[in-house]
């Protein structure tokens, strides 16, 4: 009992802050300044953020060499050189051939493209769908609650290769038929995790005040509940991507995935995979990339997660 | 409580009738069917034959019915189409067992370590015991499993025979899959700890409770675990279900004769009744999972119980 | 409150532990329980192992193969299915009226199985076989009975068996398939209970081995009927009459036997314990074979070739499968109805170079359809026959002026650039797929858009002629050229390419129904030229199976048309 009167206590000094700035304004004040100034806030504490810069510029540098890659080397990504076949890297290849000569470091950044595209336009969306159906869940309780989540669970419960079979089979294959079957379940557990951080918020003092004072119910939820969840989601997000980049890979192993010649990492990886005693480096340098992109949204993530956390506004 | 887990049971076999309709007319309507999966050579007769053997001669409405039918008056979901004769539900507990204990290992390997590396990192948060546990965490969750696991498998049984190289046949087999799988969790884990512990800590009653001169280790115990388990436990939920179906290409490479390559080969083989089964199967396990995280939820955060009851009792 | 929140801690994780077992917890605890047993007999086995090892350096070696299967087998009744793991794992049980011998240079020969000796008429229309005393594990005599029961499952409509292709040379089998004539119309007949008689429809020349393949084993009724359905299924649900019996099958994952002592044989087989692992991933194959786990492995990567060739322990054997890899067109698709845009695809290959740079020495270069191990009439078909494929090059030096004239007939376009063709492609052969684009890309100035569908996609398209151009591979299940030759006859509807050609159809019905030897290998070479001249398909390798054993391992057999014998094996 004791704790809980601690808890409750340590809830005023935010609620007050946030509370106040939203009910003393004019109407149309209301809904811009505060949110400019939270994410200018945002902005302001991430700019100092070393770490996060570095991640954002190392983002940007993969970005841009998925561009302007493929072009470097004047090969083409699909060009075939049976005699050059699983060359080492070397000067006329940087990161060698696979087993039909066809140069590595051309269909690193081309794989680049669609596995970034695929992650994050795929962690975009799951994290839109995610938050506002989780959100409005959890704020409207009861019968809604309800009924929301066992749609998600219902979707949640179908295997997704049957989804993945099915969806390329009516809007045919390629990248966007994967994201669509990717994206159809994906949201559930940003749903379902934004739901769980919303039901621990929605009955805190602040709250109940904002409701009693007659704020609409979108504004509760975009202005105080989501942003007080964001920290969690922006975790879920950095880790959503890797899934989209991997459930491509899966599908690829099984041969669903990228189809040929157009190739992604997680395909050049699954590829390299079963020669990976003789042919390291064609593991090595997908790989590689994957793992960066990786490091990249994982510290951005982090630097995000402080940046947009509420409760270390002060 | 019990009218509320009453409830869910009810929602929940709803559920599961909703996704084995969904799937029963999604499996039918992918292109090829289980008999060209058969062979190449099988005259036009036979196929014939073999189509009205198994009823796909009839009105699809008729065959659903009928798969219903069988479902709830004998509890049966058929045979196989492609291992002929062999019983859909034999088959499914002749592996099931293989997935769940593999899946039980490497969620507890990825548990408890994560938990522990989380708490350890945001404990020591901007130290380098906290970037050496992030630096895990994200080899953990940037390298696929499968590399991982032909990794483990090429250095550690081909190269260095510290572990059997495929098979299952005791727990020395188990060691490298299980390991393979949990990687990733162990990092999702850790982080996800280290993000809510962080979340805790910053919160004032515990700048307070440490103020008072709460020891560190209490500290965690009394009120950073208890909070911070609540997201572990939502992801719990779904992992567990995931285990059984997704632990396929770990399984594949270790030849273990789980569940997950199991469905990947039935769907490649369009074996309708086995995906049907399969599917029951492995969403009933998604739905029990997600209740009992639900109702753990209500036992571990009061607040959460309460405002279930729709009300909240004065404290 | 504070041991309040540990015990809910425990629970949470007990639960997530717990909840794993979800549906089937009762199985959960058993499994893990045999799973214990199962370690501690498995240290057992490997110490035994280890001290049967040492033995062994004083000479003793134990008995025990174990080899490698890469799937589970659809089912041990092979009435029922028509995949090689299963008539491979059932070949090892159950022994058919003759048996096949492969002597250390590859050749085969015919001996005696369950039957003593075998008569035919002079017409070699009818034939009388006369069975050995032998009995089944379970103690009953192999009665003539046996057969014709199994015969008459497989050929019954009911049964609609996959594998009753493979035996309509017994005469009214075609028909008794068909539903036109009763199945006693059959001509298998039990004379009594040592005497089987069968009669054919035409004068197989490959009878007597198909007579041990995997189409002709016997069963037992009583067995049969009283498993239903489940016949086949485990382990305990088929008896064998052959030289091991099957102890256990964990699907999906290993297949063991023992010797059986009641085989009539029984002094000739060697090994006592024969294990079959099942493993889908040749890496982990390979790392089995290297570690020990198995004592012969398939290889078909040539990186694994080039390092295990560096093991002086291991011996290799290559073997010449009777399968031919092609590309087949669709001829209701306008461009591919036209003779020479056909034949400029097949010229614009180059075999040499898929042999030895796409499939890097693994398989051989096709320049016919039949493959170099088939023979007709005992004298080998590709010496006799030539290369079709090589003369269709030799005149057509230039492939795509070829293409462009054939263009020029169908009054389309002349720039090859403008054409865009579909392949369908298996989505696991996509290697092979991506060169062929490359090449007709290259060689033709074509555009080839790569279709990649599973399987049974495949098949329905292919039957469908729902497609443009695709490829496969095709294996034949007798030595005989009609084995892979009848594919193309007007009717058949294995692989449709909307070809029919009546010279063709003459030919090969000819042949078929003919005795003289002279007439039938003329009649298939000209078929056969007929078939690749016209580019209906163009075959463009020969399948081969390379494996690995370890030197201790002597007299595996495999012969060419039927599945690998472990029963003459053994440890040394």
């Amino acid at each position: 009992m004791e704790i809980k009167t601690i808890e409750e206590l340590a809830c005023i000094p935010v609620e007050n802050d946030d509370f106040a700035a939203a009910s003393d304004q004019d109407e149309g004040d209301v809904i811009l300044r505060p949110s400019l100034n939270y994410w200018q806030d945002a902005w302001r504490r991430l700019r100092k953020n070393p770490v996060a810069i570095l991640a954002i510029v190392m983002l940007a540098a993969l970005a841009v060499m998925c561009v302007v890659g493929p072009g470097m080397t004047g090969y083409d990504y699909d060009a075939v050189s049976l005699s050059e076949k699983n060359a080492l890297p070397s000067s006329d290849h940087w990161f060698g051939t696979d087993k039909m000569g066809r140069d590595l470091f051309t269909r690193v950044w081309i794989g680049g493209r669609i596995s970034m595209i695929l992650g994050i336009a795929g962690a975009a969306i799951d994290m839109l769908i995610g938050v506002v159906y989780g959100g409005v869940a959890a704020y409207f309780g009861g019968k809604t609650d309800a009924i929301m989540m066992r749609i998600v669970e219902i979707l949640a419960s179908i295997p997704y290769l049957l989804l993945v079979v099915l969806v390329s089979l009516i809007v045919g294959k390629g990248v966007g038929s994967l994201l669509i079957a990717m994206c159809l379940t994906g949201w559930c557990h940003m749903a379902r995790l934004v739901r769980g951080q919303v039901l621990q918020l929605k009955d805190q003092e602040y709250l109940l005040a904002a409701k009693a004072l007659g704020t609409p119910w979108y504004k509760v939820i975009f202005r105080h509940l989501i942003p007080n969840t964001l920290g969690v989601v922006i975790v879920a997000v950095t880790f959503d991507v890797p899934s989209f980049i991997f459930g491509e890979a899966f599908l690829s192993y099984i041969g669903l995935g990228v189809q040929a010649p157009m190739t992604s990492w997680g395909s050049l990886a699954s590829n390299a995979q079963q020669t990976m005693a003789f042919y390291p480096y064609q593991l090595f340098f997908p790989a590689f990339f994957i793992a960066l992109t990786m490091l990249s949204f994982q510290l951005l993530g982090d630097g995000l997660r402080d940046a947009l956390d509420p409760k270390l506004r002060q | 409580m019990g009218k509320y887990i009453l409830k869910r049971i009810l929602y929940a076999v709803i559920a599961l009738f909703v996704v084995s309709t969904i799937a029963f007319f999604a499996v039918r309507m992918i292109p090829g069917n289980p008999i060209e999966a058969m062979t190449e050579k099988l005259p036009d007769e036979i196929r014939q034959q073999v189509f009205e053997q198994y009823g796909f001669d009839k009105p699809i409405m008729e065959q659903y019915k009928l798969f219903f039918k069988e479902l709830f008056t004998e509890g049966d979901l058929g045979e196989s189409l492609k291992y002929r004769g062999r019983k859909v539900t034999d088959t499914i507990a002749s592996y099931a067992p293989v997935s769940g204990l593999l899946g039980a290992e490497a969620i507890a390997i990825g548990v408890i370590s994560g938990i522990i590396l989380g708490i350890v990192a945001a404990l020591n948060r901007g130290k380098w015991l906290d970037y050496l546990v992030m630096f895990i965490a994200v080899v953990g969750i940037a390298v696929p499993n499968f590399v991982l696991a032909s990794c483990f498998q090429y250095f550690l049984t081909i190269r260095f025979h510290l572990f059997p190289t495929t098979g299952w046949e005791g727990f020395s087999y188990t060691v490298l899959p299980a390991l393979a799988l949990s990687f990733n969790s162990t990092a999702k884990y850790a982080r996800y700890m280290r993000a809510n512990c962080l979340d805790v800590l910053n919160q004032d009653y515990i700048i307070t409770a440490k103020s008072k001169g709460m020891s560190k280790f209490r500290l965690i115990r009394k009120h950073v675990l208890k909070n911070s388990i609540l997201p572990i436990i939502t992801l719990l939920g779904p992992q567990i279900a995931l285990m059984f179906g997704g632990a396929f290409v770990i399984e594949r490479i270790f030849a273990i004769p789980g569940l997950g390559s199991y469905f990947v080969s039935s769907v490649t083989d369009r074996d309708y009744t086995m995906v049907m089964g399969q599917t029951i199967f492995i969403a009933a396990l998604y739905i029990l999972s997600v209740l009992i995280v639900d109702i753990l939820y209500g036992f571990i955060d009061p607040r959460i119980r309460i405002s279930q009851r729709g009300g909240r009792d004065g404290n | 409150m504070k041991k309040k929140v540990a015990v809910l801690l425990a629970m949470a994780m007990a639960a997530g532990v717990l909840s794993g077992c979800g549906g089937s917890g009762g199985k959960e605890t058993t499994a893990a329980a045999t799973e214990a047993a199962d370690a501690k007999e498995t240290t057992a086995a490997e110490k035994e192992t280890a001290k049967e090892t040492e033995k062994a350096d004083e000479g003793e070696k134990k008995q025990a193969l174990s080899v490698s299967l890469d799937a589970e087998p659809d089912s041990l009744d092979l009435a029922k299915v028509s995949d090689m793991y299963s008539t491979t794992v059932v070949s090892q049980m159950i022994e058919g009226l003759t048996a096949i011998r492969v002597d250390e240079n590859g050749a085969e020969t015919v001996e005696p199985g369950m039957a003593e000796s075998w008569e035919s008429s002079e017409d070699q229309m009818t034939w009388t076989f006369h069975l050995r005393d032998a009995k089944w594990e379970d103690g009953v005599d192999v009665k003539a009975g046996d057969f014709e029961y199994a015969i008459k499952r497989i050929l019954n409509p009911e049964t609609a068996s996959p594998i009753s292709g493979n035996i309509l040379f017994i005469k009214n089998a075609e028909e008794a398939v068909a539903g036109s004539v009763g199945i006693d119309e059959v001509g298998v007949k039990a004379l009594d209970d040592k005497t089987l008689e069968i009669q054919l429809a035409y004068p197989a020349p490959y009878f007597l081995s198909s007579c041990a393949g995997s189409s002709m084993l016997p069963m037992r009724q009583d067995i049969v009927e009283a498993n239903g359905d489940s016949y086949g299924t485990e382990a305990d649900k088929i008896v064998g009459n052959g030289p091991f019996s099957l102890k256990e099958w964990v699907h999906n994952s290993k297949i063991s036997y023992v010797k059986n002592p009641s085989y009539w044989n029984a002094d000739a087989v060697k090994l006592e314990e024969l294990t079959m692992k099942i493993i889908n991933e040749e890496t982990a194959r390979i790392g089995e074979f290297e570690n020990g786990g198995i004592d012969v492995v398939p290889v078909s990567t040539a990186e694994w070739v080039e390092k295990l060739d560096q093991n002086k322990d291991y011996v290799k054997k290559v073997v010449s499968l009777p399968r031919t890899e092609y590309l087949f067109f669709n001829q209701e698709v306008e461009l591919f109805s036209n003779e020479k845009v056909r034949q400029a695809f097949s010229i614009a290959l180059n075999r040499e170079e898929i042999a030895s740079e796409v499939y890097q020495g693994m398989q051989e270069p096709a320049y016919g359809w039949i493959p170099n191990s088939m023979q007709v009439d005992g004298v080998n078909f590709r010496e006799m026959a030539g290369e079709p494929i090589q003369e269709l090059i030799e005149e057509n030096p230039d492939p795509k002026a070829l293409l462009i004239e054939g263009l020029k007939e169908l009054g389309m376009s002349e720039d090859p650039s403008q054409v865009t063709v579909q392949l369908m492609s298996r989505n696991t052969s996509q290697d092979i797929a991506e060169y062929f684009q490359y090449t007709f890309n290259t060689v033709l100035g074509v555009n080839v858009e790569i279709d990649p569908v599973e399987w049974p996609v495949f098949q329905e398209r292919n039957r469908g002629l729902d497609y443009e151009m695709g490829f496969k591979s095709y294996g034949a299940d007798f030595d005989d050229p009609y084995s892979m030759m009848q594919l193309w006859m007007t009717g058949v509807k294995t692989v449709p390419t909307g070809w029919s050609n009546e010279e063709y159809d003459r030919l090969m019905t000819e042949a078929s129904q003919s005795l003289d030897k002279e007439l039938r290998a003329k009649d298939y070479k000209e078929a056969e030229a007929l078939v690749l001249r016209t580019a209906t398909i163009c075959p463009y390798a020969y399948s081969t199976d390379i494996s690995y054993s370890k030197n201790y391992v002597k007299n595996i057999m495999e012969p060419v048309f039927s599945s690998t014998l472990y029963k003459y094996s053994y440890i040394e």
